[in-house]
C-alpha cells in the first residue's frame, strides 16, 4: 500500500484517527508521518542526534572545539565528526579511535560509563582478555606509585612486562 | 515445526515473550550505511558461511531486499525484521531457524544482529541461544571490538555489550487505569524504556509494550538482565494490582467490556487493525482471568493479533487490498479463527 500523502513511498505507519465518534484509518510512510506531526513516537536515534548536536558546552568553547574536531577525519573511512553528528552514526569501527575525545564524552552522557565490562571475544588467543588484565594492572601500578608503595609498584611493573612479553604486545 | 508464537505460553501470562538482541560488526569493514557494494557482497558471504549450522538445525536465508513490500511488512509484524530493514533498498537479509526462535539480521544498522525470542518469561533461554550463535560466528569472523568500548556498533547507543534484552508485556489494566505514563517514567529511572509493540518509533497497540534496557555499556550482560528482571517483576506486580482494583471496583463493567469485544469480533463484518487489536487484547485478558466462558481459539490470541496487521493480512490474501476490503477480510479472518 502506498503512502496516501506522497503516493510514492511504501506506507509503513498505520493508524486510526478518531474524529468525533468515527474512526478513519490512515496509511503513511515514515517521512510523511513525521511531517504531518504524527511522529510523536520520537525514536532514540532522533534523541541521540540531538545529543550529538548539543554537547552542553558554552557556545564559545563549543565553536572552538567544533572547529578543531571538524578538521579531523577518520583515516579509514574519511568521516568527520560533523558527518557523525549529521547522520547520527559512526562511519566505521576506526571512528571510535579517531574521535576518541568526543566519543568518550558522548558515551558518558548516554551510558554514564565509557568502559566495557561485559563479554570479550575469545578471538586471537584471548588477546582482548589479556589487554584488559594489563590495563587493570596499569591502573593498580599508578595507584601504588601515588601511594609511594614502591615494592608493590615494582611487583606490578614486572607482572605487566611478563604479560606483555607473553602476549607479544 | 511449532513457531514460538504458536506456543500457548504466549497467552498465559502478562509477559508474552522474552527477547535478546546482540549487535555485532566485522573488523575492517565500514558500518552498513557506508559500505560499498563489493564490500557488502564479501561481507555477507563471510557471515552466511560462519552462521552455517549442522543440517538438522540449519538456518534458512531470506533475502529481504528481494521481497515484496507486503512480505517485508509481514516479517516485521512477526518481529523477525525491523522497520529499518523494511525500508532498506540495499542487499540485506535474515537467517532464521525453523521455529523462528533464532534469527540473524544481515546488514541492518549493524553488520550482524543476532536475535532470539522465547514464548513467555524465559529470557535465560533466549540469552543462551543468542550467546551460542555469537560464539559460533566469532570462530570464523573477526569482530570489531575495543578493550575499552567493547563491541563496536554503528550507533554509540548500542556499543559495549551490544545487547538489548526485552520483555513483551500485556498491560491492559495499567493502561485502563491511566497508569502507563507513571510506569514509563518510573522504569526510566532504572535505565529501562517502554516502547510500542514493534519497538523504536512505533505506537503501542493492543496494550502491548516492549520493555528493554537503555544502557549497553558499563554493565555486564548478566547485570543488564538482572536489572530488567527486577523491573519487569515490579511492572507485573503493578499490572496485577490494577487488575485487582478493576475487579473490585468495576467487575461488571470489565466483564461486559470483555464479552462485548467477543461479540463484536465473532460477528463484525468489517474491522480496522487498531479496533481488532483492542478487542483481541480484551479477549486475551478475558481468557487469562477465566472470565470468558467460550470456546478458546485453536491458534494463540497473540498470533491472531499479528495476523490482523496490514502486511500479514495482505500476504495471507495475496492481493492488493485497500481500505474497506482489508477491513472486511480482517473481520472474516477473525470470525473464522474464533469459531473454529
Amino acid at each position: 500500500m502506498v503512502c496516501e500523502i506522497c503516493q510514492k513511498n511504501q506506507a509503513t505507519v498505520h493508524m486510526a484517527e478518531f474524529n468525533g465518534g468515527s474512526i478513519t484509518e490512515r496509511h503513511l510512510c515514515t517521512q510523511c508521518a513525521k511531517g504531518s506531526g504524527f511522529g510523536d513516537a520520537i525514536s532514540f536515534q532522533d534523541i541521540f542526534q540531538g545529543f550529538l548536536n548539543h554537547t552542553g558546552e558554552a557556545p564559545l568553547t563549543k565553536q572552538r572545539d567544533e572547529a578543531k574536531v571538524d578538521v579531523c577525519r577518520c583515516p579509514e573511512c574519511g568521516f568527520t565528526y560533523d558527518d557523525v553528528r549529521t547522520i547520527g552514526k559512526l562511519g566505521c569501527p576506526s571512528c571510535y579511535k579517531a574521535f576518541e575525545t568526543e566519543i568518550n564524552k558522548l558515551l558518558k552522557s548516554i551510558h554514564t560509563s565509557n568502559l566495557h565490562k561485559g563479554k570479550i571475544p575469545v578471538a586471537k588467543g584471548g588477546i582482548f582478555s589479556i589487554k584488559k588484565e594489563r590495563n587493570e594492572l596499569k591502573k593498580q601500578l599508578a595507584q601504588a606509585v601515588a601511594m609511594e608503595e614502591f615494592e608493590d609498584a615494582a611487583r606490578l611493573r614486572d607482572s605487566i612486562r611478563a604479560l606483555e612479553k607473553e602476549a607479544g604486545l | 515445526m511449532t513457531k514460538w508464537f504458536e506456543n500457548h505460553e504466549v497467552d498465559n501470562s502478562i509477559v508474552i515473550s522474552s527477547r535478546v538482541r546482540l549487535a555485532r560488526n566485522l573488523k575492517n569493514y565500514a558500518f552498513p550505511h557506508k559500505l560499498k557494494k563489493e564490500e557488502l557482497d564479501s561481507l555477507l558471504e563471510k557471515i552466511e558461511a560462519a552462521a552455517a549450522l549442522p543440517d538438522d538445525k540449519e538456518l534458512r536465508l531470506i533475502e529481504v531486499d528481494l521481497l515484496t513490500p507486503e512480505q517485508k511488512l509481514s516479517l516485521m509484524e512477526r518481529h523477525m525484521i525491523s522497520l529499518l530493514m523494511v525500508e532498506k533498498t540495499e542487499k540485506c537479509g535474515v537467517l532464521v531457524s525453523d521455529d523462528e526462535k533464532l534469527s540473524v539480521l544481515l546488514n541492518e544498522e549493524d553488520h550482524i544482529r543476532i536475535q532470539s525470542v522465547t514464548a513467555g518469561e524465559c529470557i535465560e533461554e533466549a540469552y543462551s541461544m543468542a550467546m551460542e550463535m555469537d560464539d559460533r560466528l566469532e570462530k570464523t569472523v573477526e569482530y570489531a571490538f575495543d578493550e575499552n568500548y567493547g563491541y563496536l556498533t554503528a550507533c554509540p547507543t548500542n556499543v559495549g555489550t551490544g545487547m538489548r534484552a526485552s520483555y513483551m508485556m500485556h498491560l491492559p489494566c495499567l493502561e485502563a487505569t491511566g497508569q502507563m505514563r507513571n510506569v514509563i517514567g518510573a522504569i526510566s529511572k532504572f535505565g529501562v524504556t517502554a516502547r510500542g509493540i514493534y519497538g523504536e518509533g512505533t505506537e503501542p497497540m493492543g496494550s502491548i509494550y516492549q520493555i528493554s534496557n537503555q544502557v549497553t555499556l558499563g554493565q555486564t550482560e548478566e547485570e543488564i538482565i538482572q536489572n530488567l528482571n527486577r523491573v519487569s517483576m515490579l511492572v507485573t506486580e503493578q499490572e496485577k494490582r490494577m487488575c485487582q482494583k478493576l475487579l473490585n471496583e468495576s467487575r461488571n463493567e470489565l466483564e461486559d467490556k470483555i464479552y462485548r469485544s467477543y461479540g463484536i469480533l465473532t460477528h463484525a463484518r468489517q474491522i480496522s487493525a487498531s479496533e481488532a487489536m483492542t478487542y483481541l487484547s480484551n479477549l486475551r485478558i478475558g481468557f487469562m482471568l477465566g472470565f470468558l466462558d467460550v470456546k478458546k481459539p485453536k491458534d494463540t490470541i497473540y498470533n491472531i493479533m499479528m495476523h490482523t496487521q496490514p502486511g500479514s493480512l495482505k500476504k495471507r490474501f495475496g492481493k492488493e487490498i485497500d481500505g474497506n476490503k482489508s477491513e472486511q477480510l480482517r473481520a472474516s479472518y477473525i470470525r473464522q479463527e474464533l469459531n473454529r
